[in-house]
């Protein structure tokens, strides 16, 4: 029977389907979130007034305010240690729409006390995928939530598509913007801007090393594979038949910034690009891996 | 029921009007005024990444000078987080995208008062600061190796 638009619209946005895609993000995001925010800990000192340096986003003439966005150094190590302890709760599945709420506050809080300074599109994806964690599912499978109400780790409870969608969309909008912009950028007709960009202050030792060595015809070559890759990997990431070629470039484009540029936040979009795989399809394929222990209907505990 | 699918339609409509301005100002650099523009510019950051490539790398290069007009350099990097990208990007106020260089001064005034604290917290007090921008050709040979090509400076503040 054919389908009219409103049901397409109905099954492409709201559909009931297994919760493993979303909870395999969640474990994901949640590592890398602490592989960040592991390496801002790092630079802890330089977060605080002893040692860094403020250049306020909103007046600070209000005394409370001046505690918050100019903190000193204990109270920048409290802040890490409780967005940690959110960090593990998240990442187990312990409250976890209330968790994403608490580390979206704590980093709005961050952006205000000191990131702005630095505000990049990842921090922008990853306030955007903590907003997304707002919506329920994520705790549905692989997570203590599901230990307490059905005591299995494996139980699970089917979702709505709606939130895997939203993280499918912004990755769809964030290459579209990414790569067509490319096309009218001044400088993106040669391999001239990458020479510039390996060179720069981005530049790692190994982007001076390609410098180098890399002919300029190479360098023309590879902004036209680079223009080619991301103007259609908007179209690609959603063709089940090209998916992978694109999940593969996908790998490949993002590790070799970070290898040549030193950009490594936005990796986390390689593991991302599951949202693009049916989530029945996923759900078969952590089924079968789990030796039995995944009931093929949910909440049922084997 | 019906409720939360109102909610959640008129969420879904609202983020694909935004995302959909957003493209257009990645597109063709055309901001829309009113309430909306603070969503689309969030948006827009989300989809326009990276476009700092230049065919020149940019410093700031401060100058301490104790009572008797010695002059020493005061390396800036060890006071900003990152990598020698996000150090550099924050010291050179690339936020700070409407101001101009005769703006800059207020806020580079706040940024080298707070170093000549933390300078003089370790025993290193200063007279008085020079701050200037600089810039050289980028080289394949090493960040600072297309010095050697020449430096444009750019003067900013003396300070206090």
């Amino acid at each position: 029977m054919k389908q009219t638009l409103l049901q397409r619209w109905d099954r492409f946005f709201y559909r009931t389907v297994p919760p493993h895609t979303f909870a395999i993000l969640r474990i994901g995001f949640a590592l890398f979130l602490m592989l960040y925010w592991g390496s801002e800990w790092r630079d802890a000192a330089l977060f605080s007034r002893e040692f860094g340096v403020f250049l306020p986003k909103i007046s600070t003439d209000i005394s409370i305010l001046t505690f918050f966005l100019q903190p000193p150094l204990w109270f920048v190590h409290v802040f890490f240690v409780i967005t940690f302890l959110l960090l593990t709760m998240f990442l187990v599945g312990y409250r976890t729409r209330t968790t994403a709420l608490l580390l979206l506050i704590l980093s709005i809080y961050f952006y205000f006390w000191n990131q702005w300074l630095f505000a990049t599109s990842f921090y922008r994806l990853f306030q955007f995928s903590l907003a997304v964690f707002l919506f329920p599912g994520a705790d549905k499978a692989f997570s203590m939530a599901m230990w307490r109400k059905h005591g299995s780790f494996w139980a699970w409870q089917p979702m709505s598509i709606f939130p895997l969608r939203l993280f499918a969309l912004q990755l769809t909008a964030t290459y579209l913007g990414v790569g067509w912009q490319k096309l009218i950028l001044p400088g993106w007709d040669s391999g001239a801007v990458l020479f510039h960009s390996f060179t720069s202050r981005w530049g790692t030792s190994f982007g001076f090393y390609l410098a180098r060595i890399l002919p300029s015809e190479f360098l023309d070559w590879l902004v036209w594979l680079t223009l080619l890759l991301e103007c259609t990997m908007p179209f690609g990431l959603w063709i089940r038949k090209v998916q992978w070629i694109y999940f593969l470039g996908g790998f490949v484009f993002h590790t070799l910034i970070t290898l040549t540029l030193g950009i490594w936040w936005f990796q986390i979009m390689v593991p991302m690009y599951i949202v693009f795989l049916d989530p029945e399809a996923v759900f078969q394929w952590v089924r079968v891996r789990s030796k039995g222990k995944i009931s093929p209907d949910s909440s049922a505990v084997l | 029921m019906q409720q939360h699918r109102f909610f959640t339609d008129a969420l879904l409509l609202s983020y694909l009007v935004v995302t959909a301005a957003a493209f257009t100002v990645t597109m063709t650099d055309w901001m829309p005024s009113g309430f909306l523009q603070a969503p689309i510019r969030y948006s827009y950051g989300m989809m326009a990444p990276y476009q700092g490539a230049s065919q020149y790398n940019r410093e700031l290069q401060l100058v301490g000078y104790d009572d008797k007009g010695t002059a020493t350099p005061i390396p800036l990097d060890s006071y900003f987080p990152g990598l020698r990208g996000e150090k550099n990007s924050r010291q050179l106020l690339d936020q700070f995208i409407d101001l101009s260089i005769e703006n800059t001064g207020p806020v580079y005034r706040s940024f080298l008062e707070q170093i000549r604290d933390h300078e003089h917290a370790q025993g290193r007090t200063y007279a008085s600061f020079q701050l200037w921008k600089e810039r050289w050709p980028t080289d394949a040979r090493g960040y600072r190796a297309g010095r050697e090509r020449g430096v444009e400076r750019i003067f900013l503040l003396r300070f206090p």
